[in-house]
């Protein structure tokens, strides 16, 4: 049943339903990424554990500044194609699950060819073994 | 209140990118040290 958001106090009220459903998926999967199984031990050599703790602290911010954004974009689809609000929720949370990490493959991929490095020998994700 | 919306939105996206390329460019330091490159 679509519904339309008709005026601003609903856009907000979806707007705020949104962000609180992408910050429930995206801290959930930050929170296994950075502290989970997969997360690793900080390195030996204090230069690479500088680099450790900071890729571990930008990757965060970056995840948490995204997330305005992705419930914008939700309520923007809610409201452009005039489907049922609570998909709009959905949408986040699926943005949410998905994240910026495609984009900071996207990225890290840029940087290691600016500094001379080949494609990586093994897929990483990103946030892997450190 | 529509331009402070898409006021915060793009700079959620900008502070997003900014961040992640911070993250990006500590990735690929650490993957640099780990192959036994030299820095600098």
């Amino acid at each position: 049943m679509p519904t339309e958001i008709s005026n601003w106090r609903d856009f907000f009220f979806w707007w705020a339903a949104s962000l609180f459903a992408s910050t429930m998926v995206v801290v959930a999967r930050v929170g296994m990424k950075l502290y989970g199984d997969g997360a690793g031990d900080p390195p030996a050599d204090p230069v690479m554990a500088a680099h450790w703790a900071r890729r571990r602290r930008w990757l965060a911010i970056g995840e948490l500044s995204a997330l305005p954004a992705f419930a914008t974009l939700s309520v923007v689809v809610v409201s452009y194609y005039q489907v049922d609000p609570r998909a709009g929720v959905l949408v986040a949370m699926g943005q949410g699950f998905l994240g910026f990490p495609l984009l900071l493959d996207g990225a890290a991929w840029l940087f290691r060819k600016r500094i001379g490095m080949g494609p990586p020998a093994a897929a990483t994700s990103g946030e892997g073994n450190a | 209140m529509r331009d402070l919306l898409i006021i915060a939105t793009i700079a959620s996206l900008a502070l997003a990118f900014v961040a992640l390329g911070f993250a990006a460019w500590h990735h690929c330091q650490l993957e640099r040290h780990r192959h036994g490159g030299d820095r600098g």
